[in-house]
């Protein structure tokens, strides 16, 4: 693993030179990289560049901690609306937020979060990103305000991309005022390490929550937390998986393949990631 | 004024070789006979009526007439029509309701336009899990409407939303005074189905946000429709708040009131809307409405709590009860019955209609700053507006730091007309200095193609260009949008950076 360099231009060139990058998951996460690439460690690309409370946003590196921007946020009444001030000690294995070494590894894999359905998700707190794109051009995405429709949203084509379409450098998010926090309906069934995340529509709910592999659930965010991932989950579930949930023949995948191909046409960023390319 | 955009062509952006607009004279003499026959006659309109119906949105600046317009009844249809002109090289271009304010539908290059009018149903509603699928030609309220009942609403509420389309909202990425705290349209949309630029029907979501995939939903939102056309969406229905409390806060400064703003954020409070109105707006609607306010009101500020917990949204209105204090406000009346609140929001709702009392021609513009910096922005543009010599009013979404200046004037004076354009100008350009963005629910449509170097770099634009190209790598689905590299497509006429309402 190697260190990214400490400034934009930098990072640029370095990866303009470098054949393939992998920027594996702190927690395994997604389908294996390819051994061939070099790998980052985005954790030394760290910091909050920019907290202007009155504009509810917050511009940081990539690098940086969620829990760093949590305590710094909370300084002054503000977070991302996670379980996070209320975490309970039994609860951390079930919020994959507190669990990621960085935010750009967070928002790669589009985690959920256990207040998603009050107080929702990444679509919303990401409005802006600097991406380095595979010939080392440095990309602004979004904007730094919380209301922009300047332009095609491609930040939010970055959630979720497991750093498969460009490397994110930074990151700026909107944020939540502590004090209008929902109360969270986590429950933890049974202790253990979660495997699996998934999603599932309130009428499912009664008959998912009980099923023995749940180790967890939340009813208001429709969520529950399974002992071990299945390779192939329901289609219509967000299954936080170890393989990639998506196959050859699905229907989008031939959309993740045109992104891939204008994104990242010599396939640099995280190869095999995803399994399909 | 006759001038054409300055910027030139972004290099690498989408190869774009030839983009002259269809002519139908040298194009299909069988045009219309072949859309009735695809579609049926009641589904296809031609002719000079509706060639100039169909010339333009609610953004009159730019015109352009289609060579026919079709009316299809489902997506199948939508589908077909996008496959005829395929193969024959028609451009075409999806219309809801035209109440865009930046000529996202007009038919930049003519060929076919293709209304949503008849997409008018809703297919399912599925209370439990709190969403819906609905065609995308149903007005935005209608939406809200099918499910108060249930205590529910779709959340994204545009002004013009007893008409403006769900597809249309899609298209935009609509906001409203509500999104403050609710958030945008792309935050409400679980999934879509679409009609892809080739004619193939692809459909992305559905169930849930999130999911083992790129969040295709959420770049087709505020796409404009240049990646294809949304004819069916599952929409996230949001529960209506159980307690809503709403004042209006007038104050003798304009300062006062931007310093309230910024300071109710940083109190860790989210109203569900913060909207502000100036003394422009005040003497316009106190003219047409007979509504008082406090001598020496400058500013007014209507600010809007809610949620479901009565100690809850009552603390929030105290902590912005005492920012108003702190800023110095001379009164703050509180509704305590819905007339009241109707009452309250009369300055807000009826603002930018009252203006027509004012002058012949009013000109509102879309410009975002960061909310901190809302009291240097306002004061910024009443001195562009003096130095013009042009009047000035402020109607605008105070809480999201977006803006709407309305300059009034007379448009038969060459003179004026250059003064409001090169003001526009300088508010957009000073929006961007502090940080902002060029538009924050207008979109850009064609009128604000040129202004968009300023904000993003070649580098950014060309990543834009790739990721239109992921749908649309040809010319024909909505030309002449968004990207600034298309420069054959529209004369631009008269630029004036908004739109007369």
């Amino acid at each position: 693993m190697v260190a990214l360099p400490n400034t934009l231009e930098s990072i640029a060139r370095w990866v303009a030179e470098t054949p393939k990058i992998a920027v594996p998951s702190s927690q395994g996460w997604g389908a294996p990289i390819s051994p061939q690439a070099v790998g980052v460690d985005l954790s030394t690309y760290s910091g909050i560049l920019d907290f202007p409370v009155k504009d509810q946003i917050v511009k940081m590196r990539a690098g940086t901690s969620p829990a760093e921007l949590q305590q710094a946020l909370a300084a002054e009444g503000y977070c991302l609306p996670t379980l996070f001030p209320d975490l309970q000690p039994n609860q951390a294995p079930f919020e994959p937020l507190a669990r990621s070494q960085t935010l750009a590894e967070a928002v790669a894999f589009g985690l959920p979060h256990a207040r998603e359905a009050q107080t929702g998700s990444w679509r919303e707190w990401l409005i802006g990103t600097t991406v380095i794109t595979g010939d080392g051009e440095i990309v602004k995405l979004g904007s730094s305000v919380v209301k922009n429709v300047a332009g095609y949203d491609i930040q939010r084509l970055m959630i979720g991309s497991r750093m498969s379409l460009g490397l994110i450098v930074e990151v700026t998010l909107r944020v939540f005022p502590i004090a209008a926090l929902p109360k969270s309906s986590l429950i933890v069934v049974r202790e253990g390490e979660p495997g699996a995340i998934r999603r599932v529509l309130d009428s499912d709910f009664e008959a998912e929550s009980v099923k023995p592999e749940v180790l967890a659930h939340d009813r208001n965010s429709g969520t529950v937390w399974l002992e071990s991932a299945a390779d192939q989950g329901p289609k219509d579930s967000w299954t936080h998986q170890k393989g990639t949930g998506i196959f050859e023949g699905d229907p989008v995948a031939k959309w993740m393949h045109r992104a891939k191909e204008k994104f990242d046409p010599h396939a640099k960023f995280n190869p095999g990631v995803w399994g399909i390319f | 004024m006759e001038r054409s955009c300055r910027v030139a062509p972004i290099p690498g952006i989408v190869p774009e070789p030839d983009m002259k607009p269809y002519d139908p004279a040298a194009g299909i003499t069988t045009l219309s006979q072949d859309l009735i026959r695809l579609l049926g006659e009641e589904s296809v309109l031609a002719g000079q009526s509706a060639e100039r119906a169909y010339d333009c949105d609610a953004y009159t600046v730019d015109r352009s007439r289609p060579a026919a317009v079709v009316l299809p009844n489902n997506t199948e249809e939508v589908a077909k029509v996008v496959r005829y002109c395929v193969k024959h090289s028609i451009p075409f271009t999806a219309r809801g309701a035209g109440t865009g304010l930046s000529g996202g539908a007009l038919p930049a290059l003519g060929g076919v336009v293709i209304s949503t009018k008849r997409l008018t149903k809703i297919l399912e509603i599925d209370l439990p899990n709190r969403r819906m699928l609905a065609q995308t030609g149903i007005a935005n309220k209608k939406l809200s409407d099918a499910v108060k009942h249930a205590g529910l609403h779709f959340a994204p509420d545009p002004s013009s939303q007893t008409v403006a389309t769900l597809g249309g909202n899609i298209a935009e990425n609509a906001g409203g005074p509500h999104t403050l705290k609710y958030g945008v349209t792309s935050n409400h949309v679980l999934g879509v189905t679409m009609v892809d630029p080739l004619g193939e029907i692809v459909t992305f979501g559905g169930k849930h946000f999130g999911g083992p995939e790129f969040d295709f939903v959420g770049l087709i939102c505020g796409s404009e429709g240049t990646l294809g056309i949304v004819t069916e969406a599952w929409i996230k229905l949001t529960p209506l708040p159980k307690v809503v409390r709403t004042a209006l806060a007038s104050f003798d400064t304009i300062r006062g009131a931007t310093e309230t703003v910024a300071g109710i954020i940083a109190k860790g409070t989210i109203p569900a809307a913060l909207e502000m109105m100036d003394s422009g707006i005040l003497k316009a609607v106190s003219a047409a409405f007979g509504v008082t306010y406090p001598v020496g009101t400058q500013a007014l500020l209507l600010i809007e709590c809610d949620g479901d917990d009565v100690a809850t949204v009552e603390a929030e209105m105290q902590a912005v009860r005492e920012v108003c204090q702190s800023n110095n406000c001379l009164d703050i009346a509180m509704a305590e019955t819905e007339a009241d609140r109707a009452k309250l929001w009369t300055a807000r709702k009826k603002g930018v209609g009252a203006m027509g009392r004012l002058a012949p021609s009013i000109v509102t513009h879309d410009g975002v700053i960061p909310r901190s910096k809302l009291p240097e922005m306002l004061d910024f543009v009443y001195r562009v507006a003096a130095d013009a010599k042009v009047g000035v009013a402020n109607i605008f979404h105070a809480g999201d730091g977006n803006l709407h200046p309305c300059f009034y004037f007379d448009d038969r004076d060459p003179e004026q007309v250059k003064n409001v354009v090169e003001a526009g100008e300088a508010i957009i350009r000073k929006c961007l200095d502090l940080g902002g963005s060029v538009t924050g629910e207008h979109g850009v449509g064609v009128e604000k193609i040129d202004l968009m170097p300023l904000m993003f770099s070649e580098a950014d634009l060309r990543m834009q260009g790739k990721a239109k190209a992921i749908f649309n790598d040809g010319t024909l689905c909505n030309p002449c949008k968004i990207l600034p590299n298309q420069k054959s497509c529209v004369e631009h006429k008269m630029r004036w950076r908004g739109m007369a309402w």
